[in-house]
């Protein structure tokens, strides 16, 4: 996690925005009567520090700049979120709920900074999918693993090895986190990309992620999915569903099945 | 029943980009909202614009649900943009650094119609030229509506 520099200005003029938009400036948040913008620690060098002190002493504008250390922001969010139910057969909850009867799976997750809790519809549609599949002995991929929650789920659906990658480190070391506290062992976690990770062939690959990342990764995933084999696809809003379906098809996999939940769809496609 | 609004949050963050740091972190964190849903959302819809800075007005419900606005990119930004402006003029009001043309202030003026308080076009660039006079930056060529009035060049 990055260590940012915060400076509070006193304005919240738009063309203070624009001049700060040429500086690794990543984000703003804008009050009533100030502004607050968020730089990488890393990227605030000294010669860039006296540039945006000399724009802003021109402008006439007081600031204050202040050092914020990493730490879990969904702390607050993840102390009280509620267990989720899918369809009856899983329960995703947090260690602090009680364990829940009745259910064929129960799995634990503190998501912390990391995507997956199954309360988004993407995470839903993906596990309710999982449920209609044999993933026994399988070869899985989880393709940007968040909180590993479906990786995690495959393991409890008796699949083979799995391979579980995501870019951002913390979704790297919540998945590692998140395996040990439900005992699953046949996880193999990467913080990588899908042209540094090794190139093998799956049975199942599971891919929620983004309509750009999905559209750019169809002909790797083409590779690495088994004849047989099936390929998940979800976080993508219903009006870019036919084009990733498109693109996916051109790539020479064929459309299974589509998920609707919400304003989400979920791709089922084999080779 | 209408559900109780507790606050709004505006936030500029880059497109398909949003991630738990600051300012998404802090600022949604401490409501109590779940973060990475919102995150999940906003580069999801925000997947044409990846990499530009994108305005976002999120309504803060009390029971911790949210909903979100996005809004068009900044005229300051966008005109850094077409100007190629590594920085803006030291006295933007005597020394000039770059120049616009009137139909990149057009394009500007276009895209951000339904967020600006103008119901013509022609008022729209005005807006827009005028952030850009205040950037250090010159129009160059005639606006559409005569030489007399707006000519820099």
């Amino acid at each position: 996690m990055k260590t940012y520099n915060s400076y509070t200005i006193q304005s919240t003029s738009e063309i203070i925005v624009g001049l700060l938009s040429v500086y690794p400036f990543e984000s703003f948040e804008e009050r009533d009567d100030f502004m607050i913008a968020y730089i990488p620690e890393d990227a605030l060098t000294e010669d860039v520090k006296l540039e945006i002190e000399d724009m802003l002493n021109r402008f006439d504008v007081s600031f204050t700049i202040e050092t914020i250390e990493p730490q879990n922001w969904n702390a607050l969010w993840e102390s009280s979120f509620e267990p989720v139910v899918v369809d009856d057969f899983c329960v995703i909850r947090a260690d602090f709920h009680n364990k829940q009867e009745n259910v064929e799976h129960d799995i634990i997750i503190n998501p912390k900074m990391a995507f997956g809790t199954g309360h988004h519809e993407t995470t839903y549609m993906m596990m309710s999918a999982m449920r209609n599949m044999t993933l026994t002995d399988k070869a899985v991929f989880d393709y940007g693993c968040g909180t590993g929650v479906l990786a995690i789920l495959a393991s409890k659906l008796n699949s083979g090895d799995i391979d579980a990658i995501d870019i951002e480190e913390e979704s790297y070391e919540n998945t590692i986190e998140n395996a040990q506290i439900n005992n699953v062992s046949n996880i193999n976690v990467a913080c990588a990309t899908l042209e540094t990770f090794d190139v093998k062939v799956y049975d199942i690959i599971l891919a929620n992620i983004n309509r750009n990342v999905l559209l750019n990764s169809a002909a790797e995933l083409y590779n690495r999915l088994a004849d047989d084999g099936v390929l998940l696809l979800s976080g993508i809003l219903e009006e870019d569903e036919i084009l990733v379906s498109e693109k996916y098809k051109q790539s020479g996999f064929h459309l299974i099945k589509v998920y609707s939940k919400g304003y989400w769809k979920c791709i089922q496609l084999s080779k | 029943m209408a559900k109780e609004i507790e606050g709004f949050v505006k936030l500029q963050v880059k497109g398909g980009q949003a991630n738990p740091s600051p300012p998404v972190g802090p600022a949604l964190g401490a409501k109590g909202l779940n973060i990475m849903e919102f995150c999940k959302r906003f580069n999801a819809k925000t997947q044409e614009k990846q990499g530009q800075i994108v305005p976002v007005v999120i309504t803060v419900y009390k029971d911790k649900s949210f909903d979100f606005v996005i809004k068009t990119t900044p005229a300051a930004i966008q005109l850094m943009e077409v100007a190629k402006l590594k920085k803006g003029s030291p006295e933007s009001n005597r020394v000039k650094v770059g120049s616009v043309t009137w139909d990149q202030v057009k394009t500007i003026a276009e895209s951000k119609m339904e967020d600006l308080n103008a119901f013509k076009i022609e008022s729209a660039m005005k807006m827009v030229a005028g952030t850009a006079r205040s950037m250090g930056l010159t129009m160059s060529g005639t606006p559409p509506w005569g030489a007399s009035e707006e000519s820099e060049d």
